[in-house]
């Protein structure tokens, strides 16, 4: 257990397939960092059904907790406050954080710290793993690109807690994308790791899939994407079904690998696909950097995990483009107790009332000044 | 055993209608709520409530009982992960309880079958069957999960019907001599009930595993968790 001094705070995280808790200190040192991944359970649906995800929170939270705390060495006498995320989410999965957390704050007399789960990403940033060295906090004004299965926007922050959302997806996630890429191409769940590995094998060039530039607009699209890698793929498509009906005690559709030709040139498909997700998030992220002279970029989500957005990114700016290590990349409880220092220190507490928020927006809080 | 003087905090909410109970072993204090689908913003603030109009504060209660459906899944999950929260936070024994058995539960003097039933949305409700047996009284069906306008449909003997029945159905399963319905206030399940079966469990020793305790979830036309042991209640 580190010495140091700071704010302690346990932070819970179930607003979508992990249920993560952890304890950091000071918004910066992560002391532990249980998550529970659900990735077996989802897989044979090639992606999350809430309600599963919902149900298995109920039997993990506990334990994460209890994890969370041995691991960090400490007990609840040394945590001063609770964090947890309240939204953006699924709804039966984020009140189970939400009602656990609470009632833990009541029972050992702690506030509340209520984050946005968007906050906890762009935080990440901020965090180091136990036994590194803590990294510099990024240097403000800053743009983050959060992208990841359930989201896609680009952040404009002028300091703590200034939030100026420059554009978001208007259909499907960029993790999202890939999932649905991959789900096509018969590469398997979770997309974005099966993309980039069939990718790094392919060539780019053979295949020009659509880039939705939307004009000047900082916004996103997908959608067009994978129906453009759907009718390329269905030329070598062999007929079968690809969803399973319910029946008997799974009531929930399963997945079905589709069956192709094996002359399909996946790698090939797989490399441009990628490659076109890639070019509109870079593209995207470095106009926003220049146009707001930004002195740092930041990545935060599953998808910041993709190396040739990192290398796209670095090789067009000249600023430092930076990235959590991949563990606090994907959803986790360390963003989420690390962002919660900096809310509460915008005085922002939530009472035994607080409600889960599935679709909570990233607003801009009160300002105010790092230490 | 609980010491005598603590208390067992019981949470039910199952359905839109939310309940909790204080309950010593003799004296039984009740708060129920409509809570719609705000379960999650009033249950706490709730709880505090009836252990200040009670008079008692949070470190008296000893034991926590949770109602483990059937029910509205989100429902359920208010329920338990506070129930979860309660328990770990503070060390205690959890009890979770069938949804149904403590609808059923204040109609076993009569000695008449009962069927418990709770509203399953789109016209349909899950059900189970107790009967009076060699001196106890025990759960016979599996949850059931039945259009509601069949609920009476394959009876051979008068039974009891109880739960929150539309006033339009209840009405309906009154002109069939085969049914029973009592009147609406001792129809709905009542916190009460579920505090005085979940006690006599706690005296037992028989808890349940803190972690690993969920709720039953009916879905579409079949059950699709185990139905827990059923636990019988004497009458
Ligand atoms: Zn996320």
């Amino acid at each position: 257990m580190a010495t140091s001094t700071g704010t302690v705070i346990l932070g819970i995280e179930t607003s979508c397939d992990e249920t993560s808790a952890a304890v950091v200190r000071g918004g910066r040192e992560v002391l532990s960092n249980v998550i529970h991944s659900q990735i077996d359970l989802h897989q044979r649906y090639g992606g999350v059904v809430p309600e599963l995800a919902s149900r298995r929170h109920i039997t993990t939270i506990i334990p994460a907790i209890d994890l969370a705390l041995e691991q960090a060495g400490v007990t609840r006498d040394d945590i001063d406050a609770i964090a947890v995320t309240e939204g953006p989410g699924l709804a039966g999965a984020l009140l189970v954080g939400v009602n656990v957390a609470k009632t833990l704050a009541l029972t050992w007399g702690l506030p509340v710290v209520p984050v946005n789960h968007l906050e906890g990403h762009i935080y990440a940033n901020w965090l180091s793993l136990p036994g590194e060295d803590p990294v510099p906090p990024p240097a403000f004004p800053l743009v983050c690109l959060i992208v990841s299965g359930g989201h896609t926007e680009l952040v404009f922050m002028r300091g703590h807690g200034e939030y100026e959302l420059l554009g978001r997806t208007i259909d499907d996630a960029a993790g999202e994308a890939f999932d649905k890429g991959a789900r096509i191409l018969g590469l398997g769940y979770p997309g974005g790791p099966a993309i980039q590995r069939a990718a790094e094998q392919g060539r780019i060039g053979r295949f020009h899939f659509p880039r939705a530039w939307l004009g000047d607009s900082y916004d996103f699209s997908f959608s067009g994407l994978k129906t453009a890698l759907l009718r390329e793929v269905e030329k070598y498509r062999r007929p079968g079904p690809r969803k399973r009906r319910p029946k008997g005690d799974q009531p929930f559709l399963t997945h079905e690998p589709p069956e192709y030709a094996p002359n399909m040139p996946v790698n090939d498909l797989a490399a441009d696909y990628q490659d076109a997700i890639v070019d509109v998030l870079a593209e995207k992220t470095i106009r926003a950097a220049r146009e707001t002279g930004a002195a740092t970029v930041l990545i935060a989500g599953g998808v910041a995990a993709n190396s040739l957005l990192r290398r796209r990114l670095a090789g067009a700016l000249d600023i430092p483009v930076r990235y959590p290590p991949p563990i606090l990349c994907t959803d986790n409880a360390a963003m989420i107790a690390g962002a919660a220092y900096y809310v509460q220190r915008r005085g922002v507490q939530a009472g035994l009332d607080l409600d889960a928020h599935p679709q909570l927006p990233l607003v801009t809080a009160t300002a105010f000044t790092d230490d | 055993m609980p010491a005598e003087d603590r208390l067992l905090l019981a949470i039910d909410t199952s359905t839109e209608v939310a309940g909790l109970a204080l309950y010593d072993g003799a004296t039984v204090s009740e708060l129920t709520w409509n809570a719609g689908r705000n379960q999650t913003a009033s249950l706490l603030t709730q709880i505090r409530h009836l252990l200040d109009i009670n008079g008692r504060d949070l470190t008296e209660v000893g034991a926590v009982a949770v109602a483990i459906g059937p029910g509205t899944f989100n429902g359920l999950r208010v329920g338990m992960s506070v129930a979860k929260g309660l328990c770990y936070g503070l060390g205690l024994p959890l009890i979770g309880i069938g949804t149904l058995d403590t609808i059923a539960y204040p109609h076993v003097r009569s000695r008449h079958p009962i069927r418990a039933v709770v509203p399953a949305g789109r016209g349909r409700v899950v059900y189970a069957d107790y009967r009076y047996r060699n001196g106890r009284w025990v759960r016979l069906s599996d949850l059931r999960n039945e259009r509601m306008d069949q609920l009476a449909d394959e009876l051979v003997e008068k039974t009891i019907i109880a739960g929150e029945l539309p006033a339009e159905l209840a009405a309906r399963l009154e002109e069939s001599p085969l049914v029973i319905v009592p009147p609406p206030a001792l129809r709905v399940r009542r916190p009460a009930y579920l505090a005085e079966v979940a006690h006599r469990r706690w005296l037992e020793g028989d808890t349940d595993p803190l972690e690993t305790l969920e709720p039953v979830y009916v879905h579409g036309s079949a059950s699709t968790a185990a139905a827990p042991e059923p636990r019988a209640s004497t009458g």
